[in-house]
């Protein structure tokens, strides 16, 4: 491959990725779900398909709700799960890193609204347990 | 449910982590309180917390006042700004690590992404988007009246917060900076 054809090549991933309209893909595609085809991307952008003939036509129908919907928890099951992993990874390096327990400190706003909670009910004669569980509820 | 994903900005963080002293602090704390209320989630990279370490280490000194670090030696100040801007930043930290541990914001890096794709994908952000040609009255210097113009626009970093935004499929990009605006477009753009 030449420099120029691989300039060319990078130009037009860089192009079909930034123009890849996923909410418009969602919309239009009630029946794929998943990745979308070869042929669905090279007509999004306006270029003839030059590996694959385009069988079929688009669909333009809206998707309905329930549909992007499921289309959202597929999303979010593949993507979303792990990063949530990665997430907490990088939760425990940073807590590390910044001198911090990687146990849960006692929330400090927590417990100055418990205390204010407490001063309103001195005096009033209110069943201990009661407190305990409304003091918990708040917690 | 479905639940967008909102990217942060370091402005964001920044103006969070600074506190009530910042001017937009007041609409940062309000994003991440509907963060918190699960309105969205939250989106974190760790390329915006060492930005927001960097600013936030900027701010104060600039912020602190002259006779607060006029009486300290060069090695004090330097030890009294450490300590102030690691309090600031240690808090932030453990606030947005809760929130992650409670599922409500992710805290992400380019894992396993290919640094020479995300340059080529900045590259192509930095020669799409020119940014505005801005008239200044003043030097940033000396402060004394000099009137010039400046080229404001989308930096590398930016861009590189944008592409990671579009790998993760944010939602939304939320962010201080007014050159993101230009980007408004499959991610929707909040400039706060």
């Amino acid at each position: 491959m030449t420099m120029a054809q691989m300039c060319e090549k990078v130009k037009f991933d860089l192009q079909m990725y930034y123009t890849f309209p996923f909410r418009a893909y969602e919309r239009k595609h009630e029946h794929i779900i998943g990745l979308p085809s070869k042929a669905f991307t090279y007509e999004l952008i306006g270029e003839q398909n030059i590996f694959e003939p385009i069988r079929g036509e688009v669909c333009t129908k809206e998707a309905p709700f329930r549909e992007l919907n499921r289309i959202v928890a597929i999303e979010r099951r593949f993507l979303d799960k792990p990063l949530e992993e990665s997430s907490l990874k990088l939760c425990s390096k940073l807590r590390f890193s910044m001198g911090l327990s990687e146990q849960f400190e006692a929330d400090g706003t927590a417990l100055a609204n418990l205390d204010g909670f407490m001063a309103d009910l001195a005096g009033e004669g209110v069943d201990a347990s009661e407190l305990v569980k409304a003091a918990r509820r708040r917690l | 449910m479905i639940s967008l994903k909102a990217y942060m900005d370091a402005g964001l963080l920044v103006a969070y982590g600074l506190g009530p002293a910042d001017k937009h602090y007041v609409k940062a704390k309000r994003v991440i309180d509907d963060i918190i209320q699960g309105k969205y989630r939250g989106v974190v990279s760790v390329l915006s917390l060492l930005e927001t370490r960097d600013v936030i280490r900027k701010r104060l000194t600039s912020n602190t006042p002259k006779n607060v670090l006029d009486g300290k030696s060069n090695l004090q100040r330097k030890y009294y700004l450490q300590q102030e801007s690691d309090r600031k930043y240690t808090t932030l930290i453990d606030n947005v690590t809760k929130a992650a541990k409670a599922k409500k914001m992710f805290i992400v890096d380019f894992d396993g992404i290919n640094i020479g794709e995300v340059f080529g994908m900045c590259d192509y952000l930095l020669s799409m988007n020119f940014g505005n040609i801005e008239l200044f009255p003043f030097c940033w210097l000396c402060k004394r009246r000099y009137e010039h113009y400046e080229y404001k626009g989308l930096g590398p970093i930016d861009a590189m917060h944008f592409d990671l935004a579009k790998r993760l499929h944010c939602n939304l990009f939320i962010t201080t900076d007014q050159s993101f605006s230009g980007l408004n477009g499959e991610i929707a753009v909040s400039v706060i």
